[in-house]
C-alpha cells in the first residue's frame, strides 16, 4: 500500500491529485480516499470528502498540511474502528510491483499564477516500518544561483509518534559535519539550504529515520521540485547493500565522533 | 530438475519468450548485467523551442567503489538514432554537470537521446546504473529537473573491452496489450507535451488514447497533448513511461508520467 503526502509552505500553494485507477487502467470504485493523522498518540483515520471526478480525487491547499497522509482503502477494510496504534497495510491496490511503474499521485506546488512543479508523492507502507539512514547528494538538484533552495524531508513512521532526529550536512571528502538541523518523524520537514552548502562533495544524512528528500529550487518565480533516488538504485549487483552500508557506517562514525566530542 | 527448470526460465531466451507471449513477463531484464557493466538510462536532450538541457550526474565509481582514474563517455543521438556527438571526460567531480544547448550541438535545434557510460580499468563486483538528473530550461529560466526514468543500454565498464552498446533490457510483447495510463489530470495548462523513447532496438507501435504512432528502435518523439485531459498509452513495450512537459505561458513543469 502507498501513502500520499503533501507540503505546506507559506509561499507555495500545494495541491494533491490522487488517481482512483491503477496505471494499467484497472479501477475498483470500492476504494475510496482516507486520511490519517496523529491524535492523542494514536492514528486517527477519517474518510475524506473532497472534489473528485470519475478517476481522480483533488485535494487543495486548504485540505493539506505537513502531517496528514492519505491512502485508498475499502470502507470494510477500515471498518468502524478509526483509531489505530500503528499504521495498517489495508490492501495492495496501490502497491508498487516489479513489472509496473509505481502507483503515483501528483503533488503540485505553485507560486500563484507563476511557476509550478510536480512530484509523485507516494510513500510505500513498507518504508514506514523501517528505520535507518538516508544518504542523498545536496548539489545535484539544488542551485547555488537560485533565490531559495529548500529540502523537504518526508518521514512516515508506522508508530504514531513525533520523534526528534537530526539531518546532517556532511562533506564526504573531508569527512566533516558542516551543519545539522532538527527534524521530526511523521511530518514533512522543511530545511532551508544556504548556498555555501551546495557543493558536489556535500550530502545530507539522516540520523536514524528513513524518508524521502524532495529538493525545491525557486528562482525568478520559477520552480523545480524533484526527489533523489536511494543510492542502491545506482548499483546492479550482489554487493549493492553491502557497499551502501559501508558508506553509511563511515558517516555514522563521523557523526558519533562529533556527538561524543560535544 | 526443479532447479534446472528455474534456471532455464531465467535464461535470456526464456525471458524473451515469456515477454513475447505475456507469460510471466520480465519488464526489465538485468540478467548477466550484475558485474562490470555500465548501464545508462536514456536521457532526453532538447535544444528546440527555446530549450536548454542541463545534465547533472555523479561519479558512481568514485562514490561507491572509491575508484580514482575513472572517466565517463556520453553519446548523443538525434531523434532518429543517428550518433551526432560523443564526449569523454576525465577527472569528473563527485557531482558534475553538463549544459547541452544549441552551441554545444553545433547549432542544432532539435531533441534526441543521450547515454552516459562510466569507465574504469579496475573491475568491480557489481555494475553501475546511471539514472541521474536532467534539467530543462525554457527561455533561459530555472531548469525543471527530473531523474532518469528507464535503464536502456549498457556497455562494459572496462574501456579496453571492445563491446557494442546493447539495448535489450526492456521487454517487448507480441501483442499491443500493455497499458500505461498517466496518473495525473491535465487541466489549466497552456500546452502539454509528452516525450516517448523506444528503449528497445526493435520497432514499436503505440497508441496515445486513439492515435497510433510507430517508433523505430532507439528513436524518440515529442507529442503535443494539449487537447487531452487524460492520457493512456497502449503499446507492445513493457516499459513505455513518458516524460511530461506542462506549460503555463512561460512557466514549465517537467516530470515523469
Amino acid at each position: 500500500m502507498n501513502f500520499f503526502f503533501s507540503i505546506n509552505n507559506e509561499k507555495l500553494d500545494c495541491s494533491l491529485t490522487i488517481p482512483k485507477f491503477k496505471n494499467n487502467e484497472q479501477i475498483n470504485k470500492k476504494y475510496i480516499l482516507f486520511s490519517s493523522q496523529i491524535k492523542n498518540n494514536k492514528w486517527l483515520i477519517e474518510e475524506v470528502t473532497c472534489q473528485n471526478n470519475e478517476n481522480f480525487y483533488f485535494l487543495k491547499n486548504l485540505d493539506l498540511d505537513n502531517h496528514k497522509i492519505f491512502f485508498l482503502a475499502k470502507k470494510e477494510e477500515v471498518k468502524r474502528e478509526n483509531i489505530f496504534l500503528e499504521l495498517q497495510n489495508f490492501n495492495n491496490y496501490t502497491d508498487n510491483t516489479d513489472i509496473m511503474p509505481d502507483f503515483r499521485s501528483n503533488m503540485k506546488i505553485e507560486i500563484k499564477n507563476k511557476g509550478f512543479s510536480s512530484y509523485q508523492a507516494d510513500y510505500p507502507y513498507n518504508l514506514s516500518l523501517k528505520t535507518g539512514n538516508v544518504l542523498s547528494p545536496v548539489s545535484t538538484l539544488l542551485n547555488r544561483s537560485a533565490d531559495k533552495n529548500i529540502i523537504f524531508f518526508k518521514n512516515i513512521y508506522f508508530k504514531p509518534v513525533k520523534k526528534e532526529f537530526f539531518i546532517y550536512f556532511v562533506d564526504v571528502n573531508k569527512k566533516k559535519i558542516l551543519h545539522k538541523v532538527k527534524a521530526f518523524t511523521n511530518q514533512t520537514n522543511q530545511i532551508n539550504v544556504e548556498s555555501e552548502l551546495i557543493q558536489s562533495q556535500n550530502y545530507i544524512f539522516t540520523g536514524g529515520y528513513l524518508g524521502i528528500p524532495i529538493y525545491v529550487c525557486i528562482k525568478n518565480d520559477h520552480l523545480s521540485m524533484e526527489h533523489t533516488h536511494p543510492p542502491h538504485l545506482y548499483i546492479w549487483g550482489y554487493d549493492k547493500f553491502e557497499k551502501i552500508e559501508k558508506i553509511k557506517k563511515e558517516i555514522n562514525e563521523i557523526i558519533n565522533k562529533k556527538v561524543s566530542k560535544i | 530438475m526443479k532447479l534446472l527448470i528455474k534456471k532455464l526460465a531465467k535464461s535470456n531466451l526464456a525471458i524473451k519468450f515469456r515477454n513475447l507471449t505475456g507469460f510471466r513477463p520480465v519488464a526489465l531484464n538485468s540478467n548477466k548485467l550484475m558485474q562490470n557493466f555500465s548501464i545508462s538510462d536514456g536521457f532526453l536532450w532538447r535544444t528546440d523551442n527555446y530549450f536548454k538541457t542541463n545534465f547533472r550526474y555523479s561519479d558512481l565509481l568514485k562514490i561507491f567503489y572509491n575508484k580514482n582514474n575513472t572517466s565517463i563517455e556520453i553519446q548523443f543521438y538525434d531523434k532518429n538514432n543517428n550518433l551526432i556527438k560523443k564526449i569523454d571526460k576525465l577527472n569528473i567531480n563527485l557531482s558534475d554537470n553538463l549544459t547541452i544547448d544549441k552551441k554545444f550541438l553545433n547549432g542544432l535545434e532539435d531533441y534526441g537521446i543521450f547515454y552516459i557510460y562510466h569507465k574504469s580499468t579496475e573491475q568491480i563486483n557489481s555494475s553501475v546504473r546511471n539514472s541521474c538528473y536532467t534539467g530543462f530550461s525554457y527561455k533561459d529560466q530555472l531548469e525543471s529537473y527530473v531523474h532518469g526514468n528507464c535503464p536502456t543500454s549498457y556497455k562494459s565498464l572496462n574501456p579496453n573491452i571492445n563491446m557494442n552498446v546493447t539495448h535489450d533490457i526492456v521487454g517487448l510483447s507480441l501483442y499491443m496489450n500493455q497499458i500505461y495510463k498517466i496518473q495525473r489530470y491535465f487541466e489549466n495548462l497552456s500546452k502539454s507535451e509528452i516525450f516517448i523513447q523506444n528503449p528497445t532496438s526493435k520497432n514499436i507501435k503505440f497508441l496515445i488514447n486513439k492515435t497510433i504512432y510507430e517508433l523505430n528502435g532507439k528513436c524518440c518523439i515529442i507529442i503535443d497533448t494539449t487537447e487531452l485531459n487524460e492520457i493512456k498509452i497502449t503499446s507492445n513495450c513493457y516499459f513505455l513511461r513518458p516524460l511530461i512537459f506542462c506549460y503555463k505561458n512561460n512557466y514549465i513543469d517537467v516530470h515523469h508520467g
